[in-house]
């Protein structure tokens, strides 16, 4: 290492070390920069000690996760893919069982009592009893019985097993169900499956849980304890996430789907269901997930399938693992078929509602089917469950349609939230406005798109040039007042104030990024969105520019992005224009432009005779809430329509809560 | 249902060349926790692109391609609160993880967990404070009653020891 010292500049390993301790300026950032790109050795001095950084945290947070007891999900390097949604299959090749260290405690705590952490404490030493693992009587007397206790538990469960095992044949599923059955009970299916085989018994990596989902999706996730953040999409059994704030999807490999919505803390328990401690989640069960229902016709299942339900639930307890359901701290809310949001607020009582099918609300540990214990729910209906009385018993109990309707929207159903901002760059470019795309455009004398910039002059239409092919963007045209009344959008409105221009528009209206790649800096003057330099006083907020280049018109469809982004609506335009300057070129302000801002054909701006000596200015226009399109014109200042380099820099829609509501419910476009 | 002999390699590459894209979002944008989110988008979009893939491609180009997109629309997403490597750098980054010799992420951490043993409790208490938990090389000075500069100065060299350390082990592994 000291050899490789010598051929490197003296600055570069406090840089490093600046790098590696996440302390690097900017300007630290640029020197560095400039050693890596020279010096292929430092290159790999740097990924080297980069590895090893990343290394040491994959470590730590395993640690960390052995220390609290937690599943692997958590902690290590545990990268690997999630599962597809159609099964676990034999090829996943999953961990045979779950060791029966980790099975004893679930069959040990009470059903309805969250699993407390391991906490490890650095008590000082203690003498120690005849019954502990220390002492040379205790560890063999414990080895005994805990054996005992796993084979008397085994065979219980084995028996359990079997009968959910023929079940699922019967229904067509045994294929893939005997791999999840080791985690959907805790590790009871492992167990049983332990005892019936001898490779089962050896399991290969006994510290890994079975996967039984993975995150397939993700919005605005904060972490209230970073030491669960997830580092992969794949989920194992008893991962548990707690969310502060924003949307996570569970997939599990069953096809049933949780949206986890900040703050919230769950655990995934099994393939069939989780535990949730506090907060809101949305379940979305896939048909087929309940094979007595949807073996029968739709008329008839449900009643049968309540019924078979029950009795299954009768017969034992456990059975509950092949239902999807979600415990609470007071409830076990079974699937019934159905899509349901649950909530548990911070004195632990549960919230339940149903937005399709039905669900069973069933107190926490009751497991007999008392009457009054055990609700249904169907379409649009809510329960409580909470605790009352001086014994703090639990009570299940229905809410009016008033109350339902209230706990109705508070549940994210699907996953994403409505924009804040739309980049009409992104439009432009093809996209649908929440994107960064760029480098694309449209010919205002076409309608078509170009890929790459054409530095070609091209002729006007004289007549608005409807989009077919982007929802959001309603047409382009070439304003000329030789035309006369000149369409400006698709419901028919018309303008009859542009002057007379030389009817010629070059290039395109392109939508061009904030950065200037290198090889895009030339002397070709043609190239002038590029050539006009950085641009950066069009561009505080660095999105890029709308290179509008004289003459050019562009509609936007304001009831179209209504249409697409539910809940919220157009507020404002903004961005900041001007001319960029082509003196480089052309004589001192030889470029001359006149800018329009439309509303559903109404003038709501005009400036003339802009030169780039103005400098840049801001609009910031209000939008109605009925408002339908958003016209935006650049025409030659009458003197021709050569160096006309008109830019809009970081144009956006400004986006606000419309009337009809929020983003949650589906049904709506 | 995709063609299992596809998904396997799938799974198999994924895995494999996991390290070398934590390693490179984490070249990329230098701080932790922001990798780990990119990276975790990243196997998103890579999931979500698996009918792109197609067996015998050079999986860890396309998938480093991909790290690359989403880390410059994490920063982009950021309003450019920090700097970023310029294009090129990004691009030589790439060639040089493509061509490295890289261990299997469980074998690395398997010796870098024997190598930490090694390292002495002082040692060890402060890549866990500084390495492990994010605490800032400021805050541990702090906190440990020591100038930044001798943090720094102790870190690189506990960083030095322990690549060393892992390299002597890992070519021992390879040996036997």
């Amino acid at each position: 290492m000291n050899q490789e010292q010598t051929k490197l500049p003296d600055d570069f390993w406090p840089l490093l070390d600046a790098a590696c301790d996440g302390e690097l300026s900017s300007t630290q950032m640029a020197e560095l920069e400039t050693i890596l790109e020279r010096s292929p050795l430092a290159r790999r001095i740097f990924l080297d000690h980069i590895r090893l950084r990343t290394q040491i945290r994959l470590w730590w947070k395993g640690e960390r996760s052995r220390a609290a007891g937690l599943s692997k999900i958590t902690s290590g390097p545990d990268t690997s893919p999630p599962a597809p949604i159609e099964t676990a299959s034999a090829e996943m090749q999953l961990p045979a069982s779950a060791p029966p260290a980790q099975v004893l405690p679930d069959y040990d705590l009470p059903w309805e009592k969250p699993r407390p952490k391991v906490v490890i404490e650095t008590s000082p030493p203690t003498p120690i009893p005849w019954y502990s693992v220390n002492s040379p009587i205790g560890l063999p007397l414990i080895a005994y019985t805990l054996g005992a206790l796993i084979m008397l538990i085994a065979i219980g469960i084995g028996a359990v097993v079997q009968i959910t095992h023929n079940y699922e044949i019967a229904t067509g599923q045994a294929a893939t169900s005997e791999d999840e059955s080791g985690g959907s009970g805790g590790g009871g299916g492992g167990l049983s499956g332990a005892l019936a085989t001898d490779e089962k018994a050896k399991p290969k990596k006994q510290e890994e849980a079975p996967v039984v989902g993975h995150i397939s999706g993700m919005v605005s996730c904060r972490w209230a304890d970073p030491s669960l953040k997830p580092i992969a999409p794949r989920i194992r059994q008893g991962a548990k996430f707690a969310l502060a704030s924003g949307l996570m999807e569970i997939t599990y490999t069953t096809g049933a789907k949780v949206i986890l919505q900040g703050p919230c803390t769950y655990e995934v328990e099994s393939p069939s269901g989780g535990y949730l401690t506090l907060g809101k989640l949305t379940a979305r069960v896939a048909s087929g997930q309940w094979p007595a229902a949807s073996a029968k016709s739709p008329a008839t299942n449900l009643k049968s399938a309540i019924r078979n339900h029950k009795s299954e639930i009768s017969k034992s307890p456990n059975l509950q693992i092949s239902k999807f359901a979600i415990r609470t701290p007071t409830a076990i809310i079974t699937d019934l078929g159905t899509e349901f949001g649950v909530e548990v607020d911070e004195d632990r009582n549960t919230f339940s509602h149903v937005f399709q099918g039905h669900v069973e609300v069933r107190l926490a540990g009751d497991v007999s089917g008392e009457a009054g214990r055990v609700i249904v729910l169907g379409a649009n209906q809510s329960a409580r469950v909470e605790r009352s009385g001086e014994e703090g018993k639990p009570r299940v109990m229905k809410l009016d349609a008033s109350e339902a309707a209230a706990y109705a929207a508070k549940f994210a159903r699907r996953l994403h939230e409505p924009p804040k901002v739309l980049d009409l760059l992104d439009i432009v470019a093809g996209g649908d406005g929440t994107g960064n795309r760029r480098e694309r455009g449209i010919d205002p004398s076409s309608g078509l798109t170009d890929s790459t910039f054409k530095p070609e002059h091209r002729r006007s239409s004289f007549r608005f040039l409807p989009i077919g092919w982007h929802r959001l963007i309603d047409g382009v045209f070439v304003p000329d007042g030789r035309a006369g009344s000149l369409q400006l959008d698709s419901a028919g409105h018309t303008y009859d104030g542009f002057p007379e221009t030389s009817g010629k528009v070059f290039g395109g209206i392109w939508a061009r990024a904030a950065e200037l790649r290198s090889e895009e800096h030339n002397q070709d003057a043609q190239y002038w969105i590029y050539v006009m330099g950085e641009g950066k006083q069009f561009m505080p907020e660095g999105r890029g520019l709308l290179c509008l280049h004289a003459n050019a018109g562009i509609t936007f469809s304001l009831e179209a992005i209504r249409k697409t982004f539910f809940g919220v609506r157009p507020a404002r335009f903004r961005a900041t224009a001007g001319l960029a300057d082509a003196g480089r070129f052309e004589p001192r302000d030889f470029g001359l432009a006149d800018f329009w801002i439309f509303v559903d054909g109404r003038l709501e701006f005009q400036r003339q005779h802009i030169r780039p000596s103005d400098g840049p200015f801001s609009i910031d226009l209000e939008l109605a809430a009925g408002d339908k399109f958003l016209t935006i014109v650049c025409s030659d200042g009458g003197n021709g329509y050569f160096s006309d380099w008109f830019v809009l820099g970081d144009p956006i829609l400004e986006m606000v809560p419309s009337k009809e509501g929020g983003n949650l419910d589906p049904a709506k476009p | 249902m995709p063609d299992p002999a596809r998904y396997n390699e799938f799974v198999t590459l994924l895995q494999r060349h996991t390290g070398r894209l934590l390693n490179y979002l984490n070249a990329l944008l230098l701080n932790w926790d922001d990798a780990e989110d990119v990276f975790q988008e990243c196997c998103l979009v890579l999931w979500s692109r698996f009918d792109e893939f197609q067996s015998g491609t050079n999986f860890i180009a396309w998938a480093l391609r991909i790290a690359q997109h989403k880390a410059l629309d994490f920063k982009k997403a950021q309003a450019r609160r920090q700097a970023f490597f310029n294009r090129r750098l990004q691009d030589l980054l790439i060639a040089e993880l493509a061509d490295m010799r890289h261990p299997a992420d469980d074998e690395g951490l398997a010796a870098l967990a024997d190598c930490i043993e090694k390292l002495s409790e002082g040692d060890r208490r402060l890549i866990q404070l500084c390495y492990g938990e994010g605490v800032r090389v400021r805050e541990a000075a702090v906190q440990l009653g020591r100038s930044p500069q001798s943090v720094h100065n102790s870190l690189r060299r506990i960083r030095l020891v322990l690549l060393g350390c892992i390299e002597r082990a890992l070519n021992q592994e390879q040996r036997r």
